[in-house]
């Protein structure tokens, strides 16, 4: 496969990702207790309903709404954050390095989700939903992911690249963003900052499942007038468990998840050294 | 010399502060949130009820002295009181009642972790089955889990509340396998063996007929168990998730309710546990390294 072919694959399955969200309906339907059952998306197109007679496009919708931005942002901080980490290993400023090794170290060595988890519970109700978790989880990742440029950035010769390159004529801001960025560490960034939009979905699908299971408690990750992806999963788990024909809703909550990889897959292939 | 030391020494430091420091940041964090502490846990409160609940559970000082309460009797093993999950219940017992099974799921995970690492360094484990841990790895463990606790639900004990080894060892495959816990090991491992393989010290000890593991070992080892303490730490988070989903009685389980309902008491102890363990592998770590550094690199018989 060509690197086009997996930069348009990444870019169809961003759009399919991304794009529902601009369509969300602000609330859900109100759950029909009349409703016998869920429908599948013969009877109800184009995706279904849940068994309480929601449509199950108004989930995706709303779910892509719900991750699509706080991941893209924590995506977006994780790879500034991992391209600071590798341009720092190509300077000789060590003292800054060593401050950042120490904050690296003392971020790396919390439990993410622990730490995630207390983040959110202390934070004022109006703060609440995905953004806060996205952000304290990029920033808990990044000190790997810089770790990782630096490692790449040092294997390169470092500082003595970088004076090497002055030799031959270049300037600094190109050897910084074209060689050193571009050529060298685009890989990593691209593949840390993939992994951790996966993630933050992934994250925000757990959790929000975990609410849900508990009935007594609020929901983490948005309002208790949305439903994200995790309740397409929620539904489509009674076909597994209690045989209820909610079997179209696992397979709608599998494919996202399918679609979440194959779009981090793409771009890191996409995004991989010649 | 590069400085080697200062990470060692970074991580042995954290290793002995940590456990005092993240306690004392929840509670800083429960006094930075917007209204008055006592309020905000009890909002219905009022009168000489409030003041009494306020005198009980350390809130009259400011954080410094709750800090310092929750410190003073936990090192005499009393973590307090829960005040909402099993309001009046002690935290230690209801800790103790979930540690045993975190534990087990977290130490069963790690070990198949370590056996991947193991394997791989020794070369047994062959390329099909690498693609396939790999495959299986790209499923997040909200996936798995969920595929794991319906198998459990219809097939295995459908009725049962307690939590049986049959869901600890489920929990332990689904942490060990899924989201690329165990295909990511086995890739930096490979990646380290050989990268380092290549280097000329290792093809003259080849030439010798010694062993490339042990001739590697000495410079990989601080690597490798960089690279395994990562793993170990995402594996603490991913089992808060999976011992929800399974519905295992455990710490993690503990955490996330104590947290939605603003239990502090269990909230601190549960998060003294993370990070105490965070800790021992980081003191696991650092003496690694130390070790490394001090008695082989430098050693006029060792490597390098």
């Amino acid at each position: 496969m060509s690197r086009r072919v997996a930069l348009a694959i990444f870019l169809v399955g961003m759009a399919i990702l991304v794009l529902p969200g601009f369509f969300a309906p602000e609330f859900l339907t109100a759950k029909d207790g009349s409703v016998q059952g869920a429908v599948g998306p013969f009877a109800a197109p184009p995706l279904g309903t849940d068994s309480f007679g929601r449509p199950l496009l108004d989930f995706v919708q709303q779910g892509s709404r719900i991750v699509a931005g706080p991941s893209l942002i924590a995506a977006l901080i994780v790879m500034i954050l991992g391209a600071f980490g590798g341009l720092l290993a190509c300077t000789q400023s060590n003292r800054l390095s060593t401050a950042v090794q120490v904050i690296g170290e003392i971020l790396g060595a919390l439990p993410r989700l622990v730490v995630v988890i207390v983040v959110v519970r202390v934070l004022p109700e109006e703060w609440r939903g995905l953004m806060p978790i996205a952000i304290a989880w990029a920033l808990l990742t990044a000190p790997g992911a810089m770790d990782e440029a630096a490692s790449v950035a040092s294997r390169l010769g470092g500082s003595r690249f970088v004076e090497a390159m002055r030799a031959h004529g270049f300037s600094r801001r190109r050897i910084y963003l074209v060689h050193i960025l571009g050529y060298n560490l685009r890989p990593v960034l691209i593949r840390q900052a993939a992994e951790t939009f996966a993630q933050v979905i992934f994250l925000e699908m757990a959790l929000s499942y975990v609410s849900m299971m508990q009935t007594d408690i609020s929901e983490l990750t948005h309002g208790s007038q949305e439903e994200g992806w995790a309740g397409i999963l929620y539904d489509g788990y009674s076909y597994l468990a209690l045989n209820e024909p909610t079997g179209h809703s696992l397979l709608l909550g599998l494919a996202l998840v399918a679609l979440v990889l194959i779009v981090v897959r793409s771009v890191v292939y996409a995004g991989r050294a010649r | 010399m590069e400085r080697w030391w200062i990470r060692p020494v970074v991580r042995l430091v954290l290793a002995v502060a940590l456990p005092f420091l993240v306690p004392l940041l929840i509670a800083g964090m429960i006094w930075a949130m917007p209204g008055d502490p006592a309020s905000n846990v009890c909002p219905d409160c009022s009168g000489e009820g409030m003041l009494q609940m306020i005198q009980d559970r350390n809130l009259d000082q400011g954080p410094l002295h709750f800090y310092t309460e929750w410190m003073s009797s936990m090192v005499s093993g009393d973590f307090g009181r829960s005040w909402s999950f099993q309001s009046g219940e002690e935290v230690s017992y209801l800790l103790k009642s979930g540690v045993g099974f975190t534990l087990k799921l977290f130490l069963l995970g790690a070990l198949l972790i370590l056996a991947g690492a193991f394997l791989t360094a020794r070369g047994w484990i062959p390329r099909w089955l690498k693609s396939g841990i790999r495959l299986v790895g790209l499923l997040p463990g909200l996936v798995l889990s969920l595929a794991a606790i319906a198998v459990y639900t219809v097939y295995i004990n459908p009725s049962a509340m307690e939590t049986t080894w049959t869901q600890v060892a489920m929990g332990a495959l689904i942490l060990a396998i899924a989201d690329a816990a165990l295909s990511g090991t086995i890739d930096g491992v490979d990646e380290v063996i050989e990268t380092e393989g290549r280097r000329r010290y290792v093809q003259i000890a080849i030439l010798r007929g010694e062993g490339t593991l042990m001739n590697i070992l000495p410079n990989t080892l601080p690597g490798l168990v960089g690279q395994v303490r990562a793993r170990m730490l995402s594996l603490l988070s991913a089992a808060i998730i999976i011992e929800m989903i399974l519905k295992i009685n455990g710490v993690g389980e503990l955490l996330v309710v104590g947290a939605l309902k603003q239990d502090f008491p269990l909230v601190m102890a549960c998060t003294f546990f993370y990070v105490v363990i965070s800790s021992m592998m980081l003191l696991l770590q650092a003496v690694l390294e130390i070790g490394v550094a001090l008695f082989i690199r430098k050693s006029p018989k060792g490597v390098g």
